[in-house]
């Protein structure tokens, strides 16, 4: 965006947000007394302002909850409880909830994390289920009357600011604003900071993400706190609004589900998303209560059910992009109409000169290339998949600054021997030694911190962020600053041939692109180790040499390579050694014209399908 | 291009939504001089079957009053009802009760079937001094110190009062029971009713072994009835909706729980549905309730009230659409004797209601006094029980209302292998 | 001891009908690896067109599953077709964790069109098998849940003999167990998913006709039953048939055991309890395969 085109947006943003502040001064004038507008608007609000916190693990993180309403009863009874019995201020007992929610959040959380989609969803549900029948059961704690499924009632003060009541409905509309611009603030931030990017990536691919270094389960965790925080504080504000709270309500799966359905209907993971679920679905419920009230029964939720089915269907990113282009549209259109004539872009800015670079500047020095001693070992290693074996007591050595090649036919064990490696896989018995320390045991992102990068058989990268974004999450571990990670990024695409492509989204990309994009991501994890699986699968003719002559440049830079390969021809240009494994047992190991030229891989190869090509 | 047209869509239907609100609103604010009674009642959600029959009810009894020329100290002033979705939530009772309130200025309101949800929209009502009158059981509804909230019938103390004294009472024309289990389902109503009953229960000495509060609509019950079976208790009470009580009474026949008698707290044990669910098992049951379309045979107009109701909705009016019934001419009464449609005028009206006359139609539910304490209660308001017979609702407690032909059957006649 | 028996008898039976549903839900979950939410409300379909059917026509519920079956069946089949396949073309290498959500608005609109239609009342038929009994060493068994369990065990085993035996059922696992291998074997992976959600669906016949004599019929009685599914699907093992029954048979002892000792709320708990466990104990399930 041009610098009038920023400034545009700021101003006509600002103004939204003015007018929005307004409505309560506004509706004095226009509708005279008229609270139920404004209790409307209040919901509207309230329900952008709790999917807005949903969308904090939900959205960015693609961790699906549907048990948030769990966290917002934790929040209502917390500053309820602490009102009542303590006379604590819920302003102040509206914190408190807030980390009493994040706690439970984030003791809840962080042993689901491991769990795969579904399944987070279901123990989600579960946790909300049981915080629920056992509120419902509980008739006091700790001498406070919590009064089980009768549900709490709170004292009627009246208008008083300090206890978070109020007569006057605008109050809370201005209570609830602030809240909502408060959350939406926090995901504008978090959306450009570090924690953002890991959490675009993970919603992606969260094996691949752990395969850069980054603990996924840590990411989800800090937005699991933010997101059970926020929520918690939208129960506190539901007590003093309704001022009687009850389990079954407040803790109710129908909560849960609104708070996903407005979030998806308007953009999972954009920050304004929420707000336009909630502007569409909240007046939708009102109009058809109050138009057809008693003649048609759950029109709303009719309604409601078949945008949510339309938006997953047709619309699977949300309104929001839709909104987003539009206003850029319309700031376009002023700023050129008002700002100074914007400077004219160089018609070949899509051919930005690809970065030369001087060889062996691309890695920082980590340690002297081909000095011989061994890198990787492997000890007796295996595993078992129920009753089929992965890898038998495989014992192998690489040596710094080498290159190994392993092959063997399909169901050979050569990917799950790079999942051992990388710890995507535990083994059952044997050790695997890095650099003289002990990987057996440890998590694929420790390992990546070693100095052990890998790419996947079938590419993955994470296809909603960019070229360089995709980069840029490699490199922030270790770089930090978003600002540095993005310039850094420039010199891995230009290493592997992609500055040209480097703003489009990686789901643009050819399959070859998507290998070079890999291949760019995993270096910028500085590895002294580099795995890959089946780099030239899947790659048209043509583009196999430029593919090779990288693999070949990867290895002036002083990375030590275990490839994985079915091109016998590739895989004996470029390798030093190579490795045949066969039914999870290595069976020959030597120089490549050795290997290729020995009669018992010639009979395994035999009728392999593309084998010898 | 798929997503842009679905925007579009949504863009239309936007437009079209708001189009219907304008000129809904609009037509309304044209509207003549009237007096508004705001309606909350749960027209969709679980409980919309009662929200549907409240509205019948109402709608026959406003006719009346407009057809006779509207209230007359008012220059005949027309009444109009306007009615307010709750969805049985009570976050959303809240919101329409404001509506109904601020939109629609409203000069009284009825609500709002569910006690959880008329307690805290009554607080609205309230908080705008609006004259409330409830329908709603929960006893706290009318002990918060307010002015303007109203309950002219039972409360959940004199239901269960009512249903306990009345077994004791009946028990004494047959064998009296000694021992007792309470099934209770797990929302505010059961439970509140649940621990009453065992109050009231062990203070004419009937021994409590449990009250089990089950999880609402559950899939199966079994093992609660075998537990109270293992303790073979003379009385079963059931606090349970539609779906329990149908579950738990077949689950009595199979697991053999025959108790001498077997009562309910009122709920799903008085709906048709659980007649035709129940089939035979239903026989003997005892039900308290609130109002029975058979107090007619003791009070004529009742029944020729009920005749109209059956004539023209093909149902009796229920014990909940009765309560809005009284509601309403409480309120009628109280119009007829005020000069202006202030709020602070009607609430006054309101609370100085006195009636006697058992002909009056604010006795459909008929006591032998019909006036409100300083807490908004009436005291005089008396429940009742009803047996099941032969697939209807026979009233046999107590004795002022009991039906004179109506036999008493006990024991529970399932407690006979 | 006679009470602890006659408990667990009455949870094992109505434990067979719940392993009739969690098959259903367990078919798609192995199979196309999402949760159907919408699973519950295709069983209220399946009651409701076995409720007609016997207003109507007057057939028995045990002779529905003639007719709701195909119905259902296509109906599943169609609701994959039209609804989920897209999903699945658009996200081809994952488990597309929108058919959750999907799913989830489905149920919203079948629920509310059926509130629409049937009005809120909770209907009920009554048919001479409904409420008999016998008994055996003193406990008492209910006739109609015996045949829903006598029912799970037949269904179970038939569809265990579908999976291994017929080249269908072989097509089905194997798209299980690794889609794309499946592919590139030459399965046709989307008409088995629209065979595997059919079949799901068609299952949701023999529970609704096993249901009617026995519950009531409502437009959320689904509810009643989705998330305890969940928990038997979780427990006995994704994908694993067996598993699916024996899984029902526990929950619905543990639900019996614990009602009984203590309160069927608390038994709520501590089978979401259980269900959080066993993910972390042992996510394969009892009856499951680790995959790779």
């Amino acid at each position: 965006m041009s610098r009038p085109e920023r400034v545009v947006a700021w101003i006509l943003g600002g103004l939204v947000v003015a007018g929005v502040a307004l409505v309560p001064v506004a509706t004095r004038w226009v509708l005279a007394d008229d609270n139920y507008w404004i209790q409307v608007l209040i919901w509207i609000l309230f329900f952008a302002y709790l999917s807005a916190a949903w969308n904090l693990i939900g959205g960015f993180a693609g961790q699906y909850s549907i048990g948030h309403a769990g966290l917002l009863g934790v929040g209502a009874y917390t500053s309820s409880l602490l009102s009542i019995n303590a006379g604590l201020s819920p302003w102040l007992g509206m914190v408190v909830g807030g980390l009493v929610a994040a706690a439970v959040g984030g003791l809840i959380g962080y042993p689901c994390f491991r769990l795969r989609g579904a399944f987070f969803s279901l123990v989600s549900i579960a946790f909300a289920e049981m915080l629920r029948v056992g509120t419902e059961l509980t008739d006091s704690v700790f001498g406070m009357e919590v009064n089980g499924v009768r549900g709490l009632l709170l004292p009627v003060l009246g208008h008083n600011p300090a206890a978070f009541q109020f007569v006057d409905k605008r109050y809370y509309y201005s209570v609830m604003l602030g809240l909502l611009l408060l959350v939406l603030a926090v995901g504008w931030g978090v959306k450009r900071s570090r924690l953002g990017y890991y959490l675009a990536a993970i919603r992606d691919d969260e094996e691949a993400v752990a395969s850069l270094g980054i603990n996924p389960a840590r990411a989800k965790l800090a937005a699991m706190l933010l997101s059970g925080f926020f929520t918690a504080i939208g129960g506190t504000f539901y007590a003093q609004f309704i001022l009687f709270i009850t389990p079954t309500r407040t803790m109710s799966l129908d909560f849960s589900v609104q708070m996903v359905i407005m979030a998806v209907l308007g953009g999972m993971g954009t920050v304004l998303g929420p707000v336009y679920g909630a502007v569409i679905l909240v007046p939708i419920a009102e109009v058809t209560r109050a138009v057809w009230g008693g003649s048609l029964q759950g029109v709303h939720l009719i309604v409601y059910g078949a945008l949510l089915m339309a938006v997953i269907l047709y619309c699977p990113q949300g309104i929001e992009g839709w909104i987003r282009r539009r206003f850029l549209g319309s700031v376009r259109w002023i700023a050129v109409r008002i700002g100074p004539a914007p400077a004219v872009l160089p018609a070949a800015a899509a051919s930005t000169p690809t970065m030369v670079l001087p060889e062996g500047t691309l890695l920082p020095a980590r340690l002297a290339p081909g000095n011989g001693q061994p890198l990787l070992v492997l000890r007796k290693l295996s595993r078992r998949f129920g009753g089929a074996i992965g890898v038998r007591d495989l014992t192998l050595e690489v040596k710094a600054g080498e290159v190994v090649g392993l092959i063997g036919p399909n169901g050979a064990g050569k990917t799950t021997v790079f999942n051992l490696i990388t710890g995507v896989l535990t083994p059952d018995a044997g050790e695997i030694r890095f650099a003289g320390s002990d990987l057996t045991r440890l998590g694929p992102d420790s390992i990546n911190r070693m100095g052990v990068a890998r790419t996947f058989q079938i590419v993955r990268p994470f296809v909603q962020l960019t070229a360089r974004e995709n980069v840029m999450v490699a490199l922030l571990p270790r770089v930090g600053r978003v600002a540095e990670a993005r310039k850094e990024a420039e010199r891995y695409l230009a290493f592997v041939g992609l500055s040209h492509r480097a703003d489009v989204p990686a789901d643009g990309l050819s399959t070859g692109e998507r290998k070079r994009l890999e291949l760019a991501r995993a270096l910028a994890t500085r590895p002294r180790l580099l795995l890959l699986d089946e780099v030239t699968g899947g790659v048209d003719q043509r583009s196999l040499p430029g593919l090779v002559a990288l693999i070949h440049q990867i290895r002036k830079e002083g990375v030590t390579l275990l490839l994985i390969e079915h091109n016998l021809r590739v895989v004996t240009t470029v390798a030093d050694r190579l490795v045949m494994l066969h039914l999870g047992e290595k069976i020959l190991e030597g120089t490549p014209e050795a290997v290729v030229g020995d009669p018992q891989v010639v009979e395994i190869y035999v009728g392999a399908p593309g084998a010898l090509r | 291009m798929r997503e842009r047209s679905l925007v579009r869509w949504f863009a239309y239907g936007l437009v079209g939504l708001g189009l219907t609100l304008f000129v809904t609103f609009g037509a309304m604010a044209g509207a003549a001089e009237e007096v508004r009674i705001g309606i909350l009642s749960p027209m969709t959600g679980p409980a919309a079957k009662f929200g549907q029959i409240e509205k019948n009810t109402l709608t026959m009894a406003i006719e009346d009053v407009n057809n006779a020329g509207g209230i007359k100290s008012l220059g005949g002033a027309k009444v109009r009802l306007v009615f307010g979705d709750t969805r049985g939530e009570a976050d959303i009772g809240v919101t329409e009760t404001e509506r109904l309130i601020t939109k629609e200025k409203v000069h009284a309101l009825i609500g709002a079937f569910q006690s959880g949800v008329g307690f805290p929209a009554s607080a609205v009502a309230e908080r705008y001094q609006i004259p409330w009158l409830t329908y709603g059981t929960f006893d706290k509804i009318t002990q918060r110190g307010f002015r303007y909230v109203f309950r002219a019938h039972a409360n959940d103390s004199i239901k269960a009062r009512t249903l306990i004294e009345g077994l004791a009472a009946l028990g004494k024309r047959g064998t009296p029971v000694k021992s007792a289990v309470v099934f209770s389902e797990n929302t505010e109503w059961g439970k509140s009713v649940g621990d009453k009953q065992k109050t009231f229960l062990e203070g004419l000495g009937v021994k409590v072994h449990f009250v089990e509060h089950y999880p609402y609509a559950a899939a199966d019950l079994t093992s609660m009835v075998v537990k109270a079976k293992g303790l073979k208790p003379d009385l079963v009470v059931a606090n349970s909706y539609l779906g329990d009580a149908l579950l738990i009474t077949r689950h009595m026949n199979e697991q053999e729980l025959r108790p001498m008698a077997y009562a309910a707290g009122g709920g799903g044990h008085l709906q048709p549905d659980f007649l035709k669910g129940a089939g035979k098992l239903s026989e003997g049951i005892l039900v308290a309730t609130m109002w029975d379309a058979a107090v007619g045979k003791a009070v004529p107009w009742i029944k020729k009230e009920n005749d109209r109701h059956v004539a023209r909705f093909g149902m009796p009016m229920t014990e909940d659409s009765a309560g809005y019934y009284q509601a309403f001419q409480i309120i009628v009464d109280a119009l007829e004797r005020i000069k202006t449609l202030s709020p602070k005028d009607l609430r006054d009206a309101i609370a100085a209601t006195n009636i006697t006359d058992i002909n009056h139609k604010a006795m459909l539910l008929p006591y032998k006094q019909l006036k409100f304490d300083e807490t908004g209660q009436n005291p005089n308001a008396t429940a009742m029980v009803a047996q099941i017979q032969d697939g209807k609702f026979r009233l046999v407690y107590p004795e002022h209302v009991a039906e004179p032909d109506a036999k008493l059957i006990w024991p529970y006649p399932m407690s006979k292998p | 001891m006679h009470t602890l028996l006659q408990g667990a008898v009455g949870g094992l039976l109505i434990g067979g009908t719940y392993a009739l549903i969690a098959l259903g839900l367990n078919i798609v979950f192995g199979t196309m690896r999402v949760i159907n939410f919408a699973q519950g409300t295709l069983l209220m379909v399946g009651m409701f067109l076995t409720y007609w059917l016997w207003v109507l026509t007057g057939l028995h519920p045990y002779l529905s599953p003639l007719i709701s079956i195909p119905v259902l069946f296509g109906f599943g089949y169609l609701i994959q077709q039209v609804l989920v396949a897209p999903l699945f073309a658009r996200e081809r290498a994952r488990e597309p964790m929108s058919v959750l959500l999907l799913t989830l608005g489905l149920a919203l609109v079948l629920e509310n069109l059926a509130l629409l239609f049937f009005a809120a009342d909770f209907k009920t038929i009554q048919t001479d098998l409904a409420m008999r009994t016998f008994k055996m060493g003193g406990i008492i068994v209910s006739v109609p849940r015996l045949i829903g369990l006598v029912a799970a065990g037949v269904t179970g085993a038939a569809l265990y003999l579908f999976f291994m035996r017929t080249d269908l059922g072989r097509a089905i696992r194997a798209t299980g167990q690794d889609r794309e291998v499946a592919r590139l074997m030459g399965i046709d992976d989307f008409r088995v998913y629209s065979v595997a959600f059919g079949l799901s669906a068609g299952l949701m016949g023999i529970a609704a006709a096993i249901l009617v004599p026995f519950f009531y019929i409502h437009p959320a009685v689904g509810t009643s039953f989705i998330l305890k599914a969940f928990v038997i699907v979780v427990l006995g093992g994704m994908g694993s048939m067996p598993g699916a029954a024996l899984g029902g048979l526990i929950v619905g002892v543990i639900e019996g055991v614990v009602g009984l000792y203590v309160q069927a709320a608390v038994a709520q708990i501590v089978l979401f309890g259980l269900f959080v466990v066993i993910l972390f104990v042992r996510p394969a399930g009892l009856l499951g395969v680790e995959r790779r």
